[in-house]
């Protein structure tokens, strides 16, 4: 269809029902206020969806209901959501000319109710960019300080002071990536020679303690992925096969318990393996793991799940599988009242949304904002 | 007209499958060096300042000490790289005798496998700290 045609369909329309209305009907129009409407009722079904663009959606899934959205600079996602306050934190980063000139990165204050930028905290230029992961920034158990992973490739992370809102140190982290917080001020790194590195902040974000497990598993033979799930104080991952570990802060020490294996062997014979951009999530009062899986060769570990896999972390038994309705990249769990299971398909276009009790599928969101989804997080931690 | 090829298919593809040949990677330090070196320090060790430093003569202060030395096979880029402790010898002579300068090497010792087995077991814990070490023994010299 031409303009033309829109053009002269609109001539007669109009016309049809300008002679059709009656003249007190226009009289009544009352145009409409600008207003500041503030994010009130949170629900745990709230959530932020965000990845490789620059823009960030929040989304009630429940409901369906797009509720709001920032920039995020030209930054992947790394987002640090406070237990406590009213103000949530995201590390981004800003060049003069968007994508080229000098190079400025923040960690941004914003209002949990107003999305209101509140403050901001210059921090060394050097954050982490590359695929959108979970474990690029995080806040350390007291809400105190915001760790910052930093990649130039040389790996160091950033300490932010949250209460004073002042960048204090750069700690040298070389060979070991990402940060997993854990109890009080500690938080762990993953290692290339298949260690951990755990470090200890003091109450004035210092370094006091930095320790090193031995190495747990071969990165050649059956490395482990960086994509981990928090269960209490207590981290989870995966191999590449489905050897599971748990990595846990016994009387101080950091210790990794020996690994279960998520398949059984005819199950590892059909190929069925973890795999994705997020393929773990907990659910933490359900003391449940999801897994996403699916059938691959050697190598296949981001290739996107047909299946997700619930195990009960007591027993470390499989109770559910769960058949997704389309390829899917990232799992993410809400963890309220009625939990739901979000599965977010491979192409990043669809969010398919299960019951996380019964793993009945509920309802399809298609309408979120972002072009590179990848990442989620709860708007209530 | 073709249907006589029809038997020949599955033979076609069995001889293809047989005459495939896994890839055979070159054994050599210049392709190890490619593999684990090259994506940060660039082409022949020539670095990205500020980020990354150059190793293409920028070596000297870890060549001539005990503490240098363990410092090039402790360092974390050499240490968990997925070789042999030969193979990171060869490595380590080759960034250091092939992509230097030979006025930068005169004198130094090449690295062994034993010298490698004996540094990398261990990893560092706090790298700075031990690369302080190194430049202070040199120093001292």
């Amino acid at each position: 269809m031409n303009h033309f045609e829109i053009g002269r369909g609109c001539l007669l329309t109009c016309i049809a029902i300008t002679t059709l209305l009656p003249t007190g009907a226009v009289a009544e129009f009352k145009p409409e206020r600008p207003t500041l409407s503030k994010l009130e009722n949170p629900s745990p079904n709230w959530v932020w969806i965000g990845g490789a663009g620059s823009s960030v959606t929040l989304m009630d899934i429940e409901s369906d209901r797009y509720l709001a959205q920032f920039n995020n600079g030209v930054s992947t996602l790394k987002l640090a959501i406070p237990k406590r306050n009213n103000e949530f934190y995201s590390v981004e980063t800003y060049m003069t000319r968007m994508y080229r000139g000098a190079r400025t990165d923040v960690v941004t204050v914003r209002s949990k109710d107003t999305l209101a930028v509140i403050d901001e905290i210059a921090m060394p230029a050097k954050s982490y960019e590359g695929m959108s992961i979970l474990h690029a920034a995080a806040l350390t158990d007291d809400d105190r300080f915001l760790l910052g992973f930093n990649m130039t490739p040389g790996q160091s992370v950033s300490i932010v002071d949250m209460h004073d809102r002042r960048f204090i140190e750069e700690l040298d982290t070389t060979g070991c990536a990402l940060v997993y917080p854990t109890l009080q001020r500690r938080f762990h790194l993953l290692c290339g020679d298949g260690s951990v590195a755990t470090l200890q902040l003091d109450a004035s974000g210092q370094l006091l303690t930095r320790a090193r497990t031995a190495s747990f598993f071969n990165p050649d033979t059956d490395p482990v992925m960086e994509k981990g799930a928090r269960h209490g104080d207590d981290w989870y991952f995966t191999s590449f096969n489905g050897l599971i570990y748990k990595v846990a802060v016994v009387d101080g020490e950091t210790q990794i318990t020996s690994p279960w294996a998520l398949v059984s062997a005819d199950e590892l014979n059909l190929q069925w393996k973890p795999g994705g951009m997020v393929p773990l999530a907990v659910h933490d009062r359900d003391n449940s793991l999801y897994v996403l899986m699916h059938r691959g060769g050697a190598d296949t570990h981001k290739q996107a799940g047909t299946q997700a896999w619930v195990f009960d972390l007591g027993s470390n038994s499989r109770k559910k599988v769960i058949r997704l309705k389309h390829p899917t990249q990232s799992l993410h769990l809400t963890q309220g009242k009625t939990p739901y299971l979000l599965a977010l398909s491979e192409e990043g276009e669809r969010i398919d949304v299960y019951h996380a009790g019964t793993g009945e599928w509920s309802h399809v969101i298609e309408s979120f904002g972002d072009m590179y989804p990848a990442l989620f997080h709860n708007y209530i931690r | 007209m073709f249907a006589h090829l029809k038997n020949s298919i599955p033979v076609l593809f069995s001889v293809l499958s047989a005459v495939y040949i896994a890839p055979v990677w070159p054994n050599t330090s210049a392709f190890d060096y490619r593999m684990n070196c090259e994506g940060c320090h660039a082409v022949a060790g020539a670095g990205v300042e500020p980020h990354v430093p150059a190793l293409k003569n920028n070596l000297a202060p870890f060549l001539r000490t005990p503490a240098g030395r363990e410092y090039l096979i402790r360092v974390p880029g050499v240490r968990q790289i997925s070789i042999s402790n030969a193979k990171v010898a060869d490595l380590l002579n080759y960034v250091v005798f092939t992509l230097s300068d030979i006025e930068e090497t005169q004198g130094v010792r090449p690295f062994s496998e034993a010298e490698v087995a004996t540094y990398r077991q261990r990893a560092f814990l706090d790298v700075p700290a031990a690369r302080a070490r190194a430049m202070d023994a040199y120093e001292s010299l």
